[in-house]
């Protein structure tokens, strides 16, 4: 991200890392996209016609895995080709293998939280201070992920992080019950 | 267009315009959060607002994230969205020598200038692509949406656009899934009715940008929090005067870029500022890199006026100019306002309304920003691992917002993990984004056109030239992603190589 010469300025972005891989992912993901194209073509022909072949449910998913399986082929020989003139068939960064494998059990955490907000919802109206307020299951599923979350990724003192998981959750929710009228999930 | 301000001169919408921009602002100077993620998480909040109200929010959040990232690339050296880079390098030169509150100052005042330059260059040229627009049938409305796709996945993906087009082809196969518009035969729905009405692209959308974000960012263990003195704001109209015809030429050049799909305000600013450098004096180039208030009005008019851009093909031809024009697009949909060619039939007024509620947005944030820059610091010292779950519930809130249905949450995960994936294998996402959008619109178009052409020549089919002339733009697309792919090849693999090598574990 820094640069102290203009020359040596890149584009930057949500996108900056997109472009070249190394030719040993490139060829799992063209292997990827090649299964995924064969399965909507498939798929796309096994569609019923009910009028002309012109408005055919299945013609654009047709035509646009047909043409996803061209891409990934030329992905593919790219990769071939790539390697082919000496480029290291895998190569990663220092961490970059660790930094990618940290993120599992953070992608773990988030998915066990969403899951307790859809098997575990429960609703109960509660008056504080002449005010109706739903408490539901987002509450303390919200200040139990995020507390565990911050625990691992952060590292802080544990009161700290519980007192800012707990005020962000009630931020969030009398803002979203009591402002925008939106109901949370992990309710009815 | 009088109406219109009087309409929004209604204190609530006044209300939510100035929470819309300060919401923005500080979203915008936390490094990490781009506009994209702001505008796709705020989708969902806007869903209980009604259609004025979410239209000044959500264009509210637009205008402040994008000057937000100029405040942490002045003061601690980190943009806080991608198209702050330039002025991070220009902006955080200044700060050290004790001009940080000057630079920002002229950074707000150029940011006022560039976004006053996009929206007049809006109101000016949409009445004619609204009229040219309207001879857009069928046939020509497709090849838009496949222009939009493939222009947007060349962009995004660099020197290897290949996998920008194949991001946006997998966004388009994933808007086929549902029922079809024309014999509601259901389409890759696995037998699930919850995928009847297809996928909701506002919990994509919040996937993309922003739990994969999340996944992305948070288990890195940089810690680049450097707080710093702000020291006296000072908005610098005077200094930008001196800077007026970089400013008008980087206006004008944001505005543009602005108007192509997928050309966001990353690389507006960048070419400004690079453009800016070519063309500026002796003198001012010397301090190029090194401090220069001209690059800063540069980068920060171009990324301003962006936006007035990003609504020209947004508006006039429901194209999204960006991925922010997307999440915009997005929220307009969920109130039902259809954009496109037909807006001023199907909507009288309402394109007024959004270039009042855009002026007052800009005018909104040259005032937010200076009270808000103090907060924007102690923001700063935040670290990732307490900012960045805090977004978890955010992103979980707002794709169930939508429909009230914890499925779209779960479309709302596995994009994100889907996200998370690309970027590993290197692939962008805004490109995505796009295919899913303008899926339906492709799809619906390719069908119609092609029953109306059925008993027709291919030379009938051709002599319909505006159909015609989309066509030789896509081809000229894919001829110019290929060369540009082939020509930089060998030097993108030098240069991937050098980055990875050293420490590297090769095979």
């Amino acid at each position: 991200m820094k640069s102290e010469h203009v020359d040596e300025i890149k584009f930057e972005g949500e996108d900056a890392h997109a472009g070249y891989a190394a030719p040993f992912l490139d060829l799992i993901a063209a292997a990827f996209l090649l299964a995924i194209a064969t399965l909507v073509v498939v798929a796309s022909l096994l569609l019923p016609v009910p009028g002309e072949l012109a408005t055919a449910p299945g013609l654009l998913p047709f035509l646009t895995a047909v043409s996803l399986g061209g891409m990934a082929i030329l992905l593919a020989v790219s990769a071939i080709q790539r390697r082919r003139t000496g480029t290291p068939l895998m190569m990663f960064a220092p961490g970059e293998v660790s930094e990618q494998m940290r993120a599992v059990p953070l992608a773990a955490a988030i998915a066990i939280y969403i899951a307790g907000l859809q098997w575990l919802a429960f609703q109960t109206h509660l008056q504080v201070a002449g005010v109706h307020y739903v408490l539901s299951a987002f509450e303390p599923l919200t200040i139990l992920a995020l507390s565990a979350i911050m625990r691992v990724y952060w590292g802080g003192p544990l009161l700290a992080i519980v007192a800012i998981a707990t005020g962000w959750t009630l931020v969030l929710s009398i803002v979203f019950q009591k402002i925008f009228q939106i109901p949370l999930p992990g309710g009815f | 267009m009088i109406d219109a301000f009087l309409q929004l001169m209604n204190p609530s919408l006044l209300a939510l315009t100035l929470a819309g921009v300060s919401l923005g602002i500080i979203w915008g100077a936390l490094p990490g959060l781009s506009t994209t993620m702001a505008m796709g998480l705020l989708i969902g909040l806007s869903a209980g607002l009604s259609q004025e109200a979410s239209i000044c929010f959500m264009l509210g959040v637009y205008t402040g994230s994008v000057f937000g990232g100029a405040i942490s690339a002045v003061l601690i050296n980190i943009p806080g969205t991608p198209d702050a880079v330039p002025t991070m390098i220009e902006g955080h030169q200044l700060a050290q020598r004790g001009e940080g509150g000057q630079a920002l100052g002229m950074s707000i005042a150029a940011s006022f200038v560039g976004g006053s330059i996009g929206i007049v260059l809006l109101i000016t040229l949409i009445p004619l692509i609204l009229t040219f627009a309207l001879n857009f049938r069928s046939w020509e409305m497709f090849w838009l949406a496949v222009i939009g796709i493939m222009v947007s996945g060349s962009m995004a993906a660099g020197s290897m656009p290949l996998k920008g087009w194949i991001a946006g082809w997998i966004g388009l196969l994933v808007s086929l899934v549902g029922l079809d518009s024309i014999h509601a035969v259901p389409r890759f729905t696995f037998g699930s009715f919850m995928l009847f009405d297809g996928v909701s692209y506002v919990a994509i959308l919040i996937g993309l940008f922003g739990l994969a974000e999340i996944l992305r960012t948070l288990p890195s263990k940089d810690t680049p929090t450097i707080p710093s003195k702000v020291g006296r704001l000072m908005p610098r109209f005077g200094l930008l005067m001196r800077f007026a015809p970089s400013a008008v030429r980087s206006g004008v050049l944001g505005t543009f870029i602005g108007a192509i799909p997928g050309a966001g305000a990353n690389v507006a600013s960048f070419l400004a500022y690079d453009i800016g450098r070519r063309r500026a004096k002796p003198e001012e180039k010397a301090k190029w890199g090194k401090g220069s208030y001209e690059a800063l009005v540069c980068a920060e008019t171009s990324n301003n006026a962006n936006i007035g851009g990003s609504m020209l093909p947004t508006l006039a031809l429901g194209i999204p100019g960006n991925a922010a024009a997307a999440a915009l697009l997005a929220a307009l949909t969920l109130k039902n306002v259809s954009v496109g060619p037909t807006i001023e039939l199907d909507h009288p007024g309402l394109i007024y309304f959004i270039y009042g509620a855009l002026i007052i947005a800009n005018f909104m944030m040259y005032l937010a920003a200076f009270a808000l820059i103090a907060p924007c610091v102690k923001l700063f010292s935040l670290p990732r691992g307490v900012l960045m779950p805090l977004i978890i519930p955010v992103c979980v809130i707002g794709a169930y917002a939508v429909k009230l249905s914890m499925f779209d949450v779960w479309v709302m995960f596995a994009a994100g993990a889907a996200g998370w994936l690309l970027t590993i294998f290197h692939f962008p996402v805004a490109p995505v984004v796009l295919g899913v959008i303008l899926g339906p619109l492709a799809d619906e178009n390719l069908r119609r056109s092609l029953l109306v052409f059925d008993d027709k020549s291919i030379g009938f089919v051709l002599s319909q030239w505006i159909g015609t002339g989309l066509m030789i733009c896509v081809s000229l697309v894919v001829i110019e992603g290929l060369l540009r792919a082939m020509r930089s090849a060998k030097g993108n693999d030098a240069e991937y190589a050098a980055q990875n090598l050293e420490g590297t574990r090769n095979v």
